[in-house]
């Protein structure tokens, strides 16, 4: 065993060396402002007082007589004074609104202008949305449709599920994941490196075995990945997302990385060969993250309920075990003999 | 020249390219790749069939009537709890649930999840009253209210307009009795048909909407332009990959010696095993731009994204000492390449800068706007300079001692440099004029990194960081003739390198940035010209390349990085007092 660690010891040197592993903390940098980044640009959408962008300067126009957008507009008589007003800057939405009746039969149809590659006339576009959608529901019950009412106690709070959804079901999967993938490449990188410069040879000479060679290697790529994703938490952690769960975001990272990593060895071992063991493994990948995506209580979607401190399963969190073990197994009796 | 015999070795060069990736592939490989793609597309169905599961659980609510309990179990993103009264309070006090419903009634917490939930349960309800709502009643009482967007042009670059632009015809008040051209035409079925697809979420992704009710009316997403780029950059990213693993095999398997030592040159070499790889890019973009429904000329905006793409792994696979190495230089600059691609793009509403990227003007496009020449060039030709630098330094160091040595990447980057030096004249001044490009686009990187921050952070900040990335820019070749140990004068190279500098600058931003030029970041990339006289801007490169040149003659290299902040406090120093005077910063 100490053997093994000492393959891998001199891994984890060879990459501090070459200075690869700035370069991965750079690279997680990047990723992590970039995160931040998206956060930024959502909550300008959905929550744009919670930067401190005052919404009272992206007022509309509204032309007609409806008086469920008397607290979101100005009102003006006529099209053309609220286009000047909407040129001039004053306002980034018009909508005109027609007297057809809301309790029908005929169809209302209201035109909304709002300008091209304008930030404002988006936010103004989306502050009409909630009278808009009262408009609607008024004319739907007046129809003869009632929706379904549910009350909120209390104020209703600022709409932020997409924003929610996004970050935890999109952005901290993806920088959990991607560790996991270098890793991979990684280890495929290293083993079949021995066997393209003829190294492999002389490491059998040594006092170590095939076996230590291969755990060695494993060792040190799985390690690497677990505590990239706590670097990751945290520095997300620091951009104002709370993170949950993450011991166990940390142990669920270091099976799956251990997963992936004996995966890649057995391709490596097998073809022995840089560029088809990555071109497969990449293939595999591909198929992984489809299922990983498409099935519940799948990794992907663990993650998203661990780090959203949502309920979860615990059992599910060590399943990965199963086919790491057998797959380490596999890998053991049919390469390394 | 070239004539006809040196330009067929290159396409010699660029057919046994082609013709080795086939031998290279092993017939049982092949069979695997075909079982696993096989394999690929039955999930990628299955996906499509079921639909995305990432964001299933993710909030939970309990509940006390089995009827409200049946409409929220209808979304998968809820678990919900059904107990009586005095259950569900406690299964929601005690913290296992996100909300609580009781007798109609909704408590939520003030937790970002609990509101987060609040409204995934408001679209739930929303999206389940309209599937009801369309098997009840017909499409009119299901849908009474319609909206027409129109999106007009109203400019707002880095300035706000004054007046109405000219020939923008105010709409009359006669339009206003309303009727849609598409309800004109079959009130019947295209109308339910375009909104029951929208309801579905089955739009384009990319357009804009036109036509919705206000249930569906949704901002456009700020990451189409994200995801249309990630699109089209995979592929490269993966077909680079493939070019510097080749190249790499050269070096590693020492094949490249015999073929160095063939008449062929080294330019035809690098070039000839680029071009397959170009060409396959190529035409999967083109494969993509047909399947996508854009026009064929958006090929001319990514051809500069390939070029950056396989110049970058060029170099990579050149410099790199192993596999592992060169994995992870390929991922670094994968991603500050994709930053550079992706991050101005999510401008694309908001600001101009957004034009720094192609891709941006790629999804203009497609949404069927036409871009200018100006636009073009000011987003391509920093791409288009930077891989013809990198390509020609790949072309430099693309000989036995460099290939196929162990030493570091900076020695090596040396090396080249010294080759380059020693076949230019005044290569000094040259150097300063070729930096230009490799400065451009790292302070425009810097400019989207900053946006995030505020102005009184961010300005000051990029005030020093430009200056830092200009001396250094300007500082490698001085650096380069100070560590060979040539004999050389302490102020000169300083004179020739600011003043190459100074050329290079004037001449591509009188060219290109009209459209920052009046911003404050322009005013600090030196656009403004307008503002301070030519000779100051001049003098103020010369001299901070001259701290440099003294500081490295004298110092020597072991103290390059304090001279070069020296330097670069200096030119932070001229630049902010020079917009402190001309009244841009307070």
């Amino acid at each position: 065993m100490h053997k093994a660690l000492a393959v891998a010891r001199k891994e984890w040197g060879s990459l501090l060396k070459e200075r690869t592993l700035i370069l991965a903390l750079i690279i997680q940098l990047f990723m992590a402002s970039f995160s931040s980044f998206v956060v930024v640009g959502l909550t300008t959408f959905y929550e744009p007082e919670a930067i401190g962008f005052h919404t009272e300067r992206v007022g509309a126009g509204v032309v007609g007589n409806v008086s469920f957008f008397d607290n979101y507009t100005r009102h003006y008589d006529s099209l053309e004074k609220a286009y000047r007003d909407f040129y001039s800057g004053r306002i980034h939405a018009v909508l005109t609104v027609p007297d057809t009746p809301p309790s029908g039969p005929g169809v209302i149809y209201i035109d909304m202008y709002l300008p091209k590659s304008d930030v404002r006339g988006t936010m103004a576009a989306m502050k009409l949305k909630e009278p808009l959608s009262d408009f609607e529901s008024y004319a739907r019950t007046e129809r003869g449709l009632i929706p379904t009412n549910l009350y909120v106690e209390g104020e209703t709070p600022a709409k932020i599920s997409l924003f929610f959804e996004f970050l935890y079901g999109v952005v901290i999967p993806l920088l959990v994941i991607t560790p996991i993938m270098i890793s991979g490449g990684l280890i495929i990188d290293t083993i079949s490196e021995e066997y393209e410069r003829k190294t492999v040879d002389l490491l059998l000479v040594s006092p170590l075995s095939m076996s230590d060679i291969t755990n060695g290697k494993i060792i040190a790529a799985t390690l690497i990945a677990p505590v990239q994703v706590g670097i990751w938490m945290v520095l997300v952690s620091m951009n104002g997302v709370h993170v949950y769960n993450i011991p166990y975001l940390l142990w669920l990272s270091f099976i799956l990385t251990l997963l992936i990593v004996t995966l890649g060895a057995c391709v490596a071992m097998h073809y022995r060969e840089r560029a088809s063991s990555q071109y497969v493994y990449s293939q595999m990948l591909v198929v992984l993250f489809l299922l990983g995506v498409a099935v519940p209580d799948a990794p992907l979607n663990l993650i998203t309920k661990l780090a959203s401190g949502a309920g979860f399963e615990p059992v599910y969190v060590f399943m990965p075990l199963v086919p790491a073990a057998c797959l380490y197994v596999f890998l053991g009796w049919r390469y390394l003999r | 020249m070239r004539n006809a015999t040196q330009s067929m070795k290159l396409l010699t060069v660029a057919k046994w390219e082609l013709t080795r990736k086939q031998l290279g592939l092993g017939k049982r490989l092949v069979w695997v790749s075909v079982m696993l793609f096989i394999i690929t597309l039955l999930s990628a169905y299955a996906v499509a069939q079921t639909g995305f599961h990432m964001n299933d659980g993710i909030y939970s609510v309990a509940v006390d009537d089995r009827s409200i309990a049946a409409v929220i179990s209808g979304d998968p993103k809820f678990n919900v709890y059904l107990g009586d009264d005095a259950g569900a309070r406690q299964a929601f006090y005690a913290g296992k649930t996100d909300l609580l419903i009781i007798g109609g009634v909704v408590s939520y917490r003030k937790s970002q999840r609990s509101i987060a939930a609040l409204d995934a349960l408001d679209r739930a309800i929303v999206r389940y009253d309209e599937e009801r709502f369309l098997s009840q009643g017909d499409m009119n009482s299901t849908y009474p209210v319609r909206i027409i967007i129109h999106n007009v042009n109203r400019e707002s670059g880095f300035q706000l307009p004054q007046t109405r632009p000219a020939g923008e015809a105010i709409p009359t008040a006669t339009a206003a009795t309303p009727k849609p051209a598409p309800a004109q035409t079959q009130p019947g079925e295209t109308v339910p048909g375009e909104l029951v697809r929208q309801s579905s979420g089955a739009r384009n992704p990319l357009a804009m909407q036109t036509f919705t009710t206000p249930a569906h009316l949704a901002p456009p997403l700020p990451f189409r332009s994200v995801i249309l780029t990630f699109f089209f950059i995979f592929p490269m990213y993966f077909i680079a990959q493939f070019y510097s693993a080749s190249i790499m095999e050269e070096r590693i398997k020492k094949r490249g010696e015999l073929l160095l030592a063939s008449p062929v040159r080294p330019a035809d070499i690098v070039l000839g095993k680029m071009l397959p790889y170009l060409l396959l890019i190529m035409l999967l973009t083109l494969g993509i731009t047909v399947w996508i429904g854009g026009t064929v000329s958006i090929l001319w905006l990514l051809l500069p994204v390939a070029l950056a793409f396989l110049s970058t792994s060029l170099l990579a696979s050149v410099l790199a000492r192993s596999f592992k190495e060169l994995t992870f230089v390929l991922v670094f600059i994968s991603i500050c390449l994709s930053a550079y691609l992706f991050i101005p793009a999510m401008f694309i509403n908001i600001h101009a800068v957004s034009a720094v990227s192609p891709m941006a003007l790629a999804v203009q496009m497609l949404e069927g706007e036409s871009i200018t020449l100006g636009e073009y060039m000011f987003s391509t030709i920093p791409l288009y300079f930077v891989s013809a630098l990198v390509i020609v330094f790949g072309i430099f160091t693309f000989n036995a001692e460099t290939l196929f040595s162990q030493k570091p990447v900076g020695q090596k980057l040396v090396d080249g440099l010294s080759v380059f030096m020693g076949r230019v004249p005044y290569p000094l001044f040259f150097l300063g004029i070729l930096a230009i490009p490799l400065a451009y686009t790292a302070q425009l990187m810097l400019i989207t990194l900053l946006f995030n921050f505020p102005m009184r952070f961010a300005i000051p900040a990029f005030i020093l960081l430009a200056a830092f990335i200009e001396e250094f820019l300007k500082s490698v070749g001085i650096y380069t003739i100070v560590s060979r140990g040539q004999k050389t004068g302490a102020i000169m190279p300083g004179v020739l390198s600011g003043a190459g500098f100074f050329a290079g600058e004037k001449l591509i931003l009188l060219l290109l940035l009209a459209p920052i030029a009046e911003s404050a970041y322009g005013s600090v990339m030196g656009v403004g010209w307008l503002l301070y006289p030519l000779l100051f801007s001049l003098a103020l490169h010369v001299t901070s390349a001259c701290v440099t040149s003294v500081g490295l003659k004298y110092l020597g290299t072991k103290h390059y990085l304090l001279v070069l902040s020296v330097a670069s406090m200096v030119h932070g120093a001229y630049n902010y007092w020079n917009l402190v005077g001309s009244g841009v910063i307070a």
